[in-house]
């Protein structure tokens, strides 16, 4: 765990960023509260962040902020779900999933006028693993059902989606984190995706289509 | 929506009185009173003492006798002239503080000025933040820009920020010439900014862009990447360029 830190300055040093910057992303809540780690270190009390995440979203951050105000980025961030709801003409004109995926999700939940935020996340991420090759159809159907049922319970957290296959038979499951996981050695890792990932991603793609 | 089905009316405590909360338009208390609950209001004054055992919420809120809320307090403008104490963390845009007020958590603002005394016990979040009197935050202070002209004393665990800027208000006066104990000074763990100008502060570690340490500081730690200044009359353990 200790190798997996970085120091606040070894982190301002690597993304030349200043100060003012991560203090201002802290106090728009751009960067989590829980992700500033006090540690004493022989010079006094230090900052660590969390090395993967912190770099990984400093990056976002720099790339994004042209185009996006800080609060857009806040809410793009947060997990939470976005109060949006649209419709099914809307999801294919604004391209957000293709019209292929959208009826497979209709034929499994059946014909509904508006999508909320979490049936599109549904859909978009099934369209995701779709195309990426990693789901098969059967498998599909069952994403939609687990995520209809208890995406509700894991809202506002940060949880995973998680596919194994043993034998050729595969469990999918959501989990708050998948960490602290293990399995018999017959069982292999298909999919191990974030949810906040893609919630950010898909975020995106809907801002950048309203403007 | 719900605002407009439902009528605010005012309510008016003059003397001694005990309400249990609700939703109100204008708010004044004039004499003693207490809240029960949570209250919703447009504009909440106090000329005596009033508590307020639940949450707040306000556009605007003015007390000029003493005021506890025990409840989180969401406001849009926020002027005491009293003294008040906030049990729980504050929301409020834009806070004139020229008494005396105590945060028992965090306060969370765009824009705070303090000519009296604040203290809080937990963060202070803001965009500017000016202060011509004393504060005391246990916790940390993050501000864009940091503006402060020392009156008396005053502490915080960290200052975070973009410009931090340090200042004595007056010249030296009668205590002081009798005793250095009674100096005024600003104490922090860390000061970490873009630019930081400080005077008569008293700091383990600054890091910064541009530094520059006027007379009075003791420094253990001073981390500068372009520039730096140091005044002759102040004692800095070691400065590092980094």
């Amino acid at each position: 765990m200790d190798d997996d830190l970085i120091s606040k300055k070894e982190l301002l040093e690597i993304t030349g960023i200043s100060y003012g910057q991560l203090y201002r992303w802290k106090r728009k809540i751009l960067i989590p509260e829980d992700w500033f780690i006090r540690k004493s270190s022989y010079t006094g009390q230090e900052t660590f962040f969390p090395r993967h995440k912190i770099i990984a979203r400093v990056d976002k951050i720099i790339n994004m902020k042209d185009d996006l105000s800080l609060d857009e980025l806040a809410d793009v961030f947060s997990p939470n779900a976005g109060e949006t709801s649209l419709r099914s003409t809307e999801l294919i004109e604004r391209n957000i999933v293709s019209s292929m995926t959208l009826d497979l999700y209709v034929e499994i939940q059946g014909k509904q006028d508006d999508f909320t935020f979490d049936n599109i996340l549904c859909i978009y991420i099934l369209e995701k693993l779709l195309k990426s090759g990693e789901l098969s159809r059967d498998e599909g159907v069952m994403l939609v059902r687990t995520m209809e049922e208890h995406y509700g319970k894991l809202a506002g957290k940060n949880g995973e989606l998680v596919l194994i296959r043993k034998m050729g038979v595969s469990t999918l499951f959501l989990t708050e984190s998948a960490d602290q996981m293990y399995f018999d050695t017959g069982v292999k890792w298909v999919i191990r995706l974030p949810l906040a990932t893609s919630i950010e991603e898909l975020k995106l793609k809907m801002n950048e289509r309203e403007e | 929506m719900e605002q407009k089905q439902q009528p605010r009316n005012d309510l008016n405590i003059s003397g001694i009185g005990r309400m249990g909360g609700g939703v109100f338009k204008d708010v004044k208390i004039d004499g003693m009173g207490k809240i029960g609950g949570d209250i919703d209001c447009l504009a909440f004054t106090s000329n005596g003492t009033v508590g307020v055992e639940g949450s707040l919420q306000a556009e605007s809120m003015n007390i000029n006798g003493t005021a506890k809320v025990e409840g989180t307090a969401t406001l849009d403008k926020m002027v005491i002239g009293g003294m008040s104490t906030f049990d729980d963390n504050v929301y409020c845009r834009s806070v004139v503080i020229n008494g005396r007020v105590t945060f028992g958590e965090s306060l969370k603002s765009d824009k705070v000025e303090v000519g009296g005394i604040l203290k809080a016990k937990g963060d202070v979040q803001c965009e500017t933040f000016s202060v011509k009197g004393h504060f005391t935050i246990g916790g940390l202070l993050n501000a864009d820009h940091v503006d402060i002209k020392l009156n008396l004393p005053c502490s915080a665990q960290e200052i975070g920020g973009e410009h931090i800027v340090v200042r004595k208000w007056k010249s030296p006066r009668f205590w002081e010439q009798i005793q250095h104990g009674f100096s005024i000074r600003l104490k922090a763990h860390n000061i970490e900014g873009n630019h930081i100008d400080l005077e008569y502060a008293e700091v383990d570690t600054v890091r910064g862009n541009d530094v520059s340490i006027g007379p009075g500081c003791t420094i253990r730690l001073v981390e500068y990447k372009n520039t730096i200044h140091l005044d002759p009359e102040s004692k800095v353990g070691s400065c590092v360029r980094i």
